[in-house]
């Protein structure tokens, strides 16, 4: 009795082996992609344009391969069921993707993701943090000028206009903060009008703006300095 | 003889009656420093460092925001200019209104002040309020220190329990004697306080337009105030002073020990 239960075991380990050993002798066959993977008539394109999507597949096996398309924004048009297919951008800019799965009856093989730019129509959003509005300062001081920039397609840089006049452009954004120093000097002693323009890495390079006004005070440098 | 007697005895418990009635009166003068409700208000000593040597317009505009403020509030605004010189070995821009023996009081007292900023180092216009806490610097119109400054000035004219009484006597044409009564009103003991004694001298200014409150001599350091319980006074000698313009008026303010915070002050004119 207790010889007929250990080799119904070792008959039960056996039949499990050999369901393994039939996958590595007989391996599935999922579809197979071209290198090139999804191809795009266009990857830059405004809100609402329409693209078309592509995938080079082939199937190991007999039989139809079925198409399944991905993307994180806008919207395909039926039939979405293809080797292509068209894809309409959606109304608000910035980065997307667009990928495919493709099917057989032995499983499925999902290509990388591509990525596709909507161009954002929209000004960046600028807000100058710091300094406050009204902040008071002397000549001679240096100021901190935190300029907060966004935009969907990002911003390529960010100007700092002093009364009208460029004084300092910066492109390299921590957070989305761009950092200025000034030193101030006795050509802005007054209200002092800061303006940060931050425009858009895009095509059409949209561009925003915020300014405040600063008081600067005049003074005269020592007191009983020796020269 | 007997009728005598009975009147020096009537007269005796009237007395009696008198000053023991005399007792219960309520002390309720508010300058009384035995009232535990005494109180005065604080005056707020302005201490402006300028230079009216120098061709940019920034300490005119200064002095005009503080000579609009002082003729705003004439009595609680005592100003006092302290002029400057730009540099000690050379005349340019040497104030007008400046005796060259003030210069290194004046320094010593100016970066007092500037000692508890970090942020702006010695230079003019340079106005206090009271001391070092509140610091205005620069300006860039004739009233943009007076917009500053107001503001702050209405925070520090609150209740002031310290009162200063200057008590002055003219010895001859050149000389005066100096003494300052000082009181702790209300529950305040005046404990780890100095007197600051500035002289000032008016000067008119054509080109400016202005009556200058010029300090023509600083006290320095200032003169120790021994510890005064509440509700009594001591009269503090502030020495003899000898002039040879004699000024118009003095401040005594009453400071810390280290001279950076200023309790209450008062001026007063000297006799001509």
């Amino acid at each position: 009795m207790i010889k007929l239960f250990y080799i119904s075991i070792l008959l039960l380990l056996v039949l499990g082996a050999c369901q393994s050993v039939d996958d590595i002798l007989n391996p599935k066959h999922p579809p197979r992609l071209s290198d090139a993977g999804v191809q795009l008539s266009q990857d830059r394109v405004m809100p609402q344009d329409t693209i078309c999507a592509k995938i080079q597949a082939t199937n190991p096996l007999d039989g139809p391969l079925q198409f399944v398309w991905h993307a994180d924004g806008g919207n395909f048009i039926q039939p979405a069921d293809q080797d292509s297919v068209l894809w309409i951008a959606p109304v608000n800019g910035g980065l997307y993707h667009v990928w495919v799965e493709v099917g057989n009856k032995e499983g499925t093989t999902i290509s990388p993701k591509r990525q596709v730019v909507v161009i954002s129509t929209s000004e960046p959003v600028v807000n100058i943090l710091e300094p406050p509005a009204n902040a008071y300062f002397t000549v001679g001081q240096t100021v901190l000028i935190k300029v907060k920039a966004e935009h969907a397609n990002g911003i390529s840089v960010v100007n700092l206009y002093i009364n009208g006049a460029l004084k300092a452009q910066n492109d390299g954004a921590l957070n989305q903060i761009y950092t200025f120093q000034l030193v101030l000097d006795d050509s802005m002693v007054g209200k002092t009008l800061l303006r940060a323009e931050a425009i858009a890495r895009n095509q059409m390079a949209t561009k925003g703006s915020d300014q405040i006004t600063i008081l600067v005070g005049g003074i005269v440098a020592g007191g009983n300095e020796q020269r | 003889m007997g009728f005598r007697f009975v009147f020096k005895t009537v007269v005796f418990l009237f007395l009696l009656i008198v000053l023991e009635s005399c007792k219960d009166l309520p002390r309720d003068n508010l300058f009384d420093p035995q009232n535990p409700n005494s109180f005065t208000n604080t005056r707020v000593l302005v201490e402006a460092f300028v230079n009216t040597a120098h061709p940019s317009p920034y300490n005119t505009w200064a002095l005009q925001s503080l000579h609009a403020l002082q003729q705003k509030y004439p009595h609680e605004f005592i100003l006092c200019e302290y002029h400057r010189d730009i540099q000690t070995d050379t005349a340019t821009y040497d104030d007008p209104y400046n005796t060259g023996d003030n210069q290194i009081v004046f320094k010593l007292l100016q970066d007092r002040y500037v000692s508890r900023h970090s942020n702006v180092p010695r230079v003019m216009p340079d106005v206090y309020l009271n001391g070092a806490t509140h610091r205005f610097v620069g300006a860039y119109n004739s009233w943009s220190m007076q917009e500053q400054i107001e503001p702050v000035f209405f925070q520090l004219r609150t209740k002031n329990y310290f009162k200063l009484e200057p008590v002055i006597k003219k010895i001859d044409r050149t000389t005066l004697s100096l003494k300052c009564r000082v009181a702790g009103l209300g529950k305040q003991t005046v404990r780890d306080k100095r007197l600051r004694v500035i002289f000032l001298k008016e000067h008119w200014d054509q080109t400016l337009s202005l009556n200058l409150s010029v300090v023509s001599k600083l006290v320095w350091p200032s003169v120790s105030v021994p510890e005064i319980k509440n509700g009594s006074y001591k009269t503090v000698d502030l020495g003899r002073f000898n002039f040879k313009n004699w000024p118009d008026r003095v401040v005594v303010a009453l400071v810390s020990t280290d001279e950076s915070k200023v309790f209450q002050s008062v001026y007063t004119d000297l006799p001509l």
